[in-house]
């Protein structure tokens, strides 16, 4: 047996211990299937499922390789089931979500420290936003090498966050600051803000970061579609119908990239490890931004830090765990309404920290593909 | 490898200042090796290759905490046209009552 059929065969043991995750443990299952089926399916022995006329391969071309269609859909369906009221009512939660993303900075400089090329590095330092199809688009955009394993790992510590989460916001907190209790008073948010409010972030962030506006632009436009109030039949659509086939097409075009020998490298080990750095350090900046926030405040007024770790793109799987752990110190704590807040400023930021490092460094990466075409046309 | 191109098309890759001439040769290289090897082209690992001679550590420390900074300010213009947001349509609900 040669050495690329033992990783196709452990490759084969990795899809159905996701199959397994999947349906006994139900994490992430429209995604987890599909990908671990796939798995099984590239890595058969003399499968031809990567061949450039194959059903997967064809989805991976189409998909994701050629205008990243499947994540920007997939952010029609996260904008529609969004609801940006708690944020809207207290705009000051906005700041959490650029405190959250601190992570993916800092394990950027990191990773880069440690030998990875920067456009490795902004790849692996996405992870940590917990925001799967942003990390698709930076890291194929900038075109990593180590694509398949920053998306499988970014999908897998996404499907975690219920078990990283809590043992982060416990490490970082003392129980007295946990017990902080906040006091929500429900402000209606007028139907008019609602609707602007998508139209406002997408200007803002497309002038600020233009290459970010795929992404806010679409995430902004299924949040349109759920707030005007006139396609309520495509908004149920785009959340109950589109986000979960976009999902498992999505699971499937991404299994062309789970082949043996490209997945099972010493580098797909570095990038879990720094993907879950990624992740502790976005759920700690936020943490950490707040505790800092709390110094200048008086007594009474004080914020409970735990609300920093929903800062992430994980929605709603962060704001809950934030509420359990809350509660678990203060059984009168209701964290959520603020939590809530806090992780849809999570997933702006989030969107717009990929786009601010595309922004930055696909000028480089383009110059060098511009090279390799003129090259191409002559060799 | 870079006397292969055209000089017009080399002016045109060196306009961009993201790029140099032994750049050009060594990605001209790497590009002829992977069109003769069994394996193809992997332009991945040429950007990589590129990117990791253009940045240092240092630079990626510029670049992190500058982007963070601009992220912070993106989100503080977004947080500005929030609050007047709620103001406008306040007042226009308070006249409404």
């Amino acid at each position: 047996m040669e050495t690329n059929d033992i990783l196709n065969l452990i490759m084969i043991a990795v899809g159905l211990v996701l199959i397994w995750l999947a349906i006994k443990k139900e994490m992430e299952p429209t995604l987890l299937l599909p990908m671990g089926f796939g798995a099984i399916l590239v890595n058969l022995p003399g499968s031809v499922m990567l061949q450039d006329n194959a059903i997967l391969q064809w989805l991976y071309n189409v998909g994701i390789e050629s205008a990243e269609a499947f994540p920007l859909l997939l952010f029609i369906g996260i904008g529609a089931m969004i609801d940006f009221g708690p944020l809207i009512s207290k705009p000051w939660l906005i700041f959490i979500g650029a405190a959250g993303q601190g992570g993916i900075f800092i394990s950027m400089i990191i990773a880069s420290a440690l030998g990875f090329p920067l456009n490795d590095a902004a790849s692996i330092g996405i992870i940590g936003a917990a925001d799967g199809p942003t990390a698709i688009l930076v890291s194929q955009r900038l075109q990593s090498r180590y694509i398949a394993a920053i998306l499988v790992v970014a999908y897998c510590y996404m499907a975690l966050v219920p078990l990283i989460q809590p043992v982060v916001l416990k490490a970082t907190t003392t129980k007295k600051e946990r017990a902080i209790q906040m006091h929500y008073k429900p402000s209606s948010v007028s139907k008019t803000t609602r609707i602007i409010f998508p139209i406002v972030t997408t200007v803002v962030c497309g002038i600020l970061a233009p290459d970010s506006a795929s992404l806010v632009g679409m995430l902004m436009f299924g949040n349109l579609l759920r707030e005007c109030g006139v396609l309520d039949n495509l908004s149920r659509a785009a959340q109950d119908m589109l986000s979960p086939l976009i999902t498992l097409l999505l699971g499937l075009a991404i299994s062309p990239m789970m082949k043996g020998e490209a997945l099972l490298q010493p580098a797909t080990l570095m990038i879990m490890a720094f993907g879950l750095l990624a992740f502790i350090f976005d759920t700690a900046c936020g943490v950490f931004f707040l505790k800092i926030v709390n110094i200048f405040l008086p007594k009474e007024k004080k914020i409970n830090p735990l609300i920093g770790g929903a800062g992430i793109s994980a929605f709603p799987m962060s704001s809950r765990v934030v509420q359990k752990v809350g509660i678990e110190a203060n059984k009168q704590n209701h964290l959520l309404p603020f939590a809530l807040g806090a992780n849809v400023s999570g997933q702006i930021a989030s969107v717009l920290a990929g786009g601010l490092l595309m922004s930055t460094l696909l000028p480089h990466v383009e110059s060098v593909t511009n090279v390799i075409n003129a090259f191409s046309a002559v060799l | 490898m870079i006397e292969k191109l055209d000089s017009s098309v080399v002016d045109q890759l060196l306009a961009s200042g993201e790029i140099s001439e032994a750049q050009i040769d060594m990605i001209g290289e790497m590009y002829a090796a992977g069109a003769n090897s069994a394996e193809g082209v992997d332009t991945a690992a040429i950007v990589s290759t590129v990117l990791d001679q253009n940045f240092s550590t240092a630079d990626s420390v510029g670049i992190g905490f500058s982007s963070w900074g601009l992220l912070a300010c993106a989100l503080g213009i977004l947080f500005v046209a929030l609050v007047i947001l709620n103001k406008v349509t306040g007042r226009k609900k308070d006249k409404d009552k």
